[in-house]
């Protein structure tokens, strides 16, 4: 994964409070936030004149408090494809991240508020999502595996390969993924490789097309 | 508000006498202080309603002969027999004069009409009917409780549009119908309460054969005498019903009306319900859960320095601690605005004078109602205030405030909310706003609201919230 020198961020939330709090966050990880706004028009404003690496937003934003955060990122998505779009939400919500995930994955994140507190995940979030990465909240994958139809099919997985099943969905990298779960790649490589073929998914190289082939997966319905 | 009060009086006072309702008792509104019509008054009233005390089996309720004389020849003397008599005769009288009047002008209109002038004196003869039947309606008032008008259908435009409309009028033609009955029934009604008094006055004064008068008829007749104005009164009581099936109020109307505002009332109260859980949610969502979230973040950058800049650690911890007071603040309102602890523990005074306690522009409170309010009568108060407060401190820019709630007479009785600032106005109910779910709520429980606020203020709340709501009362809105 490239990391590039200084990443520079722009920052969309309507409460001061939180906004002030996130932006400290990132400078203190050496990251660059040329602007700090509180809606989504100013928002994208921002983008088009500072061309940013990664907008971090809120779902609820003025005038409507409802989703202007994910109607905002999906403008950006399509209107400045290099930039990277971390949506920050109150709760889980399955139709926003479906709604941002579905088509390309690259360079997106969906994820609660909450997480922000965990600062060196968080951080590590923003990087592989500006980077082009992908982030989806373990809540919103938990829901997705509690909630899919295949349950038969993720019965047959171990709990080992149910728990890399998730942090591939949240986004996680090979490297990502042995690091948190303390094992070494090679274990890693092994259990993708059990999970790939007892579900019969795409072998996908990338990190983020396997996050959208796991999704797909849970989110089929059918 | 005050006419709302007046309408509600009018119609608590009117009399519910259907015509599946002949027997008097159910027709007095408080049975208790008037004696309903016709029933025994006196001691076997008193006897029948402590039966525990009596042993079983048939009981002289009367202490002594006299009690019971009295009790047997009292309705002589009041003077509600004599008023049923006269109104009796008067029927009797009066109905076929009142026929006949109505049969010629009918006759005449009817004739006329062939040459086409008749049409224009249809309007005129339908307010004949109708000034008529005013007339009896108010007479029944000698031998009942009064009876309200049954509605009658609204003018049409024009001369035409009120000729169509008065021979399209089920209750104008329901009129025609009293008219032409009473000419019948008037007599036959005053001919069954007379005969009692016809029997008593043959054997007083002779007549009849076989016994005729003397010592013996007479003490026939005293002891029968009482029985007379007993009969009067329950043909008075045949005659009321006979007037209140005829001219009174639709009942099934006005069922059907207060049904279709009980339907509307609920949809508003599930929509306020509803918008009231929204704004929970925004409360906590956008306030504490990001309160909580910013003071996390405090706490996570003072960790990382810690060791390597403990100064700015401590400042960032005082930080946290500032968000965490203002954080347990925001819960506490959040709280209050969903029920209030002091109005369960103080009463709705003192839960009004917290809800002002914290504002920054001086707004009074007068409370007027000494005695304990029910609980929902009290948790609508405070919630029409606490939601009127807010609107002020939020959008009106008021100088002043003042909160009043005062008594209502009634009926029905009620406490009145009066809020008023001095704000620049335009507060507008139809408009998605506090003031909807306010007006849901008052509504719901039977209550009136009504908002004052022109452009340019001042604005003035007044919520009335009556003291029991009652399903099959009609409410401000109803038929």
């Amino acid at each position: 994964m490239r990391e590039p020198v200084v990443l520079r961020a722009v920052v969309a939330d309507d409460s001061v409070l939180l906004r002030d709090g996130v932006v400290r966050l990132l400078e203190d990880a050496g990251i660059d936030v040329v602007a700090a706004i509180g809606d989504g028009d100013a928002l994208l404003a921002a983008v088009a004149e500072h061309r940013p690496d990664l907008a971090i937003v809120d779902v609820r934003m003025p005038p409507t408090h409802t989703d202007e955060g994910i109607r905002a990122a999906l403008a950006i998505r399509s209107a400045h494809p290099e930039v990277a779009v971390l949506v920050l939400s109150q709760y889980v919500e399955e139709r926003y991240a479906t709604d941002l995930l579905s088509g390309n994955t690259s360079g997106v994140g969906y994820l609660l508020k909450d997480r922000v507190v965990d600062v060196e995940d968080f951080i590590a979030a923003v990087r592989r999502v500006a980077a082009g990465g992908s982030a989806v909240d373990a809540d919103v994958v938990a829901q997705l595996l509690g909630r899919t139809s295949r349950g038969t099919e993720l019965d047959r997985l171990t709990p080992r390969e149910r728990e890399v099943l998730g942090l591939m969905a949240e986004g996680l990298s090979n490297s990502g993924i042995a690091e948190r779960l303390v094992i070494s790649l090679g274990a890693v490589e092994k259990h993708i490789s059990n999970v790939f073929t007892k579900l019969g998914l795409d072998r996908e190289e990338h990190a983020h097309r396997r996050v959208l082939a796991v999704l797909t997966y849970l989110g089929d319905r059918s | 508000m005050g006419t709302l009060i007046e309408q509600d009086a009018g119609r608590d006072d009117g009399p519910v006498t259907g015509p599946a309702e002949p027997t008097p008792a159910g027709r007095g509104p408080e049975p208790r202080e008037a004696p309903p019509w016709g029933a025994p008054t006196g001691p076997p009233a008193d006897a029948a309603r402590r039966p525990p005390v009596q042993p079983a089996g048939f009981t002289w309720p009367f202490e002594s002969v006299a009690d019971a004389a009295e009790w047997w020849y009292r309705p002589l003397i009041e003077s509600r027999s004599w008023l049923a008599l006269a109104h009796l005769f008067v029927f009797a009288v009066w109905g076929p004069v009142m026929f006949a009047v109505a049969a010629v002008a009918t006759a005449i209109v009817v004739g006329l009409s062939f040459i086409g002038v008749g049409l224009l004196l249809v309007v005129p003869l339908f307010a004949l009917f109708d000034a008529f039947c005013r007339v009896e309606r108010h007479r029944a008032e000698w031998i009942g409780p009064p009876i309200a008008a049954r509605a009658l259908d609204a003018d049409g435009g024009g001369y035409w549009g009120r000729t169509r409309g008065r021979l399209a009028d089920a209750t104008r033609w329901r009129q025609v119908g009293f008219v032409a009955a009473s000419c019948v029934v008037g007599p036959v009604l005053f001919a069954v309460a007379a005969l009692p008094w016809s029997i008593v006055f043959q054997f007083a004064f002779g007549g009849v054969g076989w016994f005729g008068a003397g010592l013996g008829g007479l003490v026939i007749a005293a002891l029968l005498v009482g029985a007379a104005p007993r009969a009067t009164i329950a043909v008075a009581n045949v005659a009321h019903a006979y007037v209140s099936w005829f001219l009174g109020p639709d009942e099934n109307a006005r069922l059907a009306g207060r049904v279709e505002e009980l339907a509307t009332q609920r949809q508003q109260i599930l929509d306020a319900v509803d918008g009231e859980r929204r704004r929970i949610e925004r409360n906590l969502h956008d306030g504490v859960q990001q309160q909580l979230v910013a003071l996390g973040i405090d706490v996570a950058r003072a960790r990382a320095r810690i060791d390597d800049d403990p100064d700015a650690a401590r400042a960032l911890l005082d930080e946290a601690r500032d968000k965490v007071r203002a954080a347990v603040g925001e819960l506490r309102l959040i709280g209050r605005g969903l029920h209030p602890a002091v109005l369960d523990d103080r009463g709705l005074d003192a839960a009004l004078s917290s809800v002002v306690a914290d504002s920054p522009i001086p707004i009074s409170v007068s409370m007027t109602v000494e005695r304990r309010l029910p609980d929902d009568v009290a948790t609508t108060a405070y919630y029409v205030v606490s939601e009127a407060v807010a609107n002020i401190l939020k959008h009106s820019h008021a100088r002043v405030g003042s909160v009043r709630v005062d008594d209502v007479a009634g009926p029905p009785r009620a406490i009145r909310v009066t809020i008023h600032d001095d704000g620049h106005g335009g507060a507008d109910a139809s408009r998605g706003s506090g003031l909807a779910g306010m007006r849901a709520r008052v509504e719901g429980v039977d209550g009136s609201f009504r908002v004052a606020s022109p452009p340019g203020g001042p604005t003035t709340i007044v919520a009335v919230i009556p003291l029991a709501a009652d399903a099959s009362r009609p409410g401000p809105g109803g038929a």
